[in-house]
């Protein structure tokens, strides 16, 4: 499916372009976003615009299991993040986003989620949606339980971080199990 | 890596070649290993020797993610398996199966203890997972047998035969005890 477009009340998800390559870059750059990301080197603008039109490429092809997306608050891109299946016939998909700090501790979060987790039953028609967290990220894990998911488990020493081993928890949500209004 | 062989008391694994696919098939066909399988149907001996010309022309790549091995017992193909790398190389994913006339011998724990082995000792990963039904018990038991540990049930992981099953994760890190081997 593409392009993917989807509007909450507040923010909306929408496919990304080259010309976001600017301003994701500046977002990533933000020291406090990475606390719980795997390591990761951050690479400079012309990279990550090359690597932006791989990605638009393969989302346009019939076998896209990648929904690569940014997150807009009022047609400013505020984050990123989206959903990726292991393959276009897979049931299940993972999704995951990144909100800028400046956009923290309003439910902005759980409304971006939550969005995805729409898009995976309504529109992909997936069975199961999960997401993984760092356990001590109680933030994004009240996020995970706000829009209806359930902790399935602890995968131990699942993330490399800051040269430690961390655990990561998963959760996730079926097409069958109620979902939260919105 | 390539060519991967290890070597047990009794079974071993070695790479597959384009010539298992009449084994391969023979081996889905059981409907005891085909019950845990993915696939809606057995595929054709003429789709796994697809498959194998594809798969075999990768192999010698350095990059090498993926390992499909065959299971030999006195040098008849008796099962099939393998490893997937993660993208960052540091965690693998194993699995296997085995012809059901060779269930009850303790021939697959010795072949997942073989797999795990070469993950941790010569790939070098940190972290091995694996999946299993919930009700496939005789795999679980085996899993635990080689040193993985059940870290939670996902929910509607799979399809098959038109009912959502749920599986375990099972995980070992490489500072986890190994259990004796042979």
């Amino acid at each position: 499916m593409y392009p993917v477009e989807i509007s909450g009340p507040r923010l909306a998800w929408r496919e990304l372009t080259t010309g976001d390559a600017d301003a994701l870059i500046d977002m990533l750059s933000d020291p406090g976003l990475f606390r719980y990301a795997a390591d990761q080197e951050l690479p400079d603008v012309e990279t990550y615009r090359g690597f932006l039109a791989e990605q638009i490429e393969a989302a346009r092809t019939p076998e896209r299991h990648r929904y690569k997306l940014g997150i807009t608050v009022d047609g400013v891109i505020a984050g990123m993040g989206g959903l990726e299946m292991t393959s276009a016939t897979a049931t299940a998909a993972e999704i995951g986003y990144l909100l800028a700090p400046a956009y923290w501790g309003g439910g902005m979060g759980t409304e971006a989620a939550s969005l995805l987790v729409d898009l995976a039953f309504d529109r992909l028609k997936l069975h199961r949606v999960f997401a993984g967290a760092d356990p001590a990220n109680h933030a994004s894990i009240r996020v995970l339980e706000k829009i209806g998911m359930r902790y399935e488990g602890t995968r131990r020493e699942d993330v490399f971080k800051d040269g430690k081993w961390r655990d990561s928890v998963t959760y996730a949500i079926l097409e069958t199990d109620a979902r939260p209004a919105r | 890596m390539h060519p991967v062989e290890l070597k047990g008391p009794r079974v071993s694994w070695r790479e597959l070649a384009v010539a298992d696919a009449q084994d391969m098939h023979d081996l889905m066909s059981d409907p005891q290993v085909f019950r845990y399988m993915s696939d809606t149907e057995v595929p054709e001996v003429a789709a796994y020797e697809a498959f194998l010309i594809e798969y075999c022309a990768t192999i010698t790549e350095p990059e090498r993610i993926r390992y499909k091995l065959a299971l030999t017992l006195d040098g008849e193909l008796i099962g099939s398996g393998g490893v997937d790398l993660s993208p960052s190389g540091r965690k693998s994913e194993i699995g296997y199966m085995l012809a059901s006339r060779h269930w009850g011998k303790g021939l697959a724990t010795e072949a997942a203890a073989l797999l795990v082995d070469f993950c941790l000792d010569t790939l070098g990963t940190h972290r091995v997972w694996a999946t299993t039904d919930v009700t496939n018990h005789a795999s679980r038991r085996v899993l635990a047998k080689v040193g993985l540990r059940e870290e939670g049930v996902m929910r509607g992981y799979s399809f098959k035969d038109d009912v959502w099953h749920d599986s375990v994760m099972h995980g070992m890190v490489a500072t986890d005890e190994r259990p004796l081997r042979g």
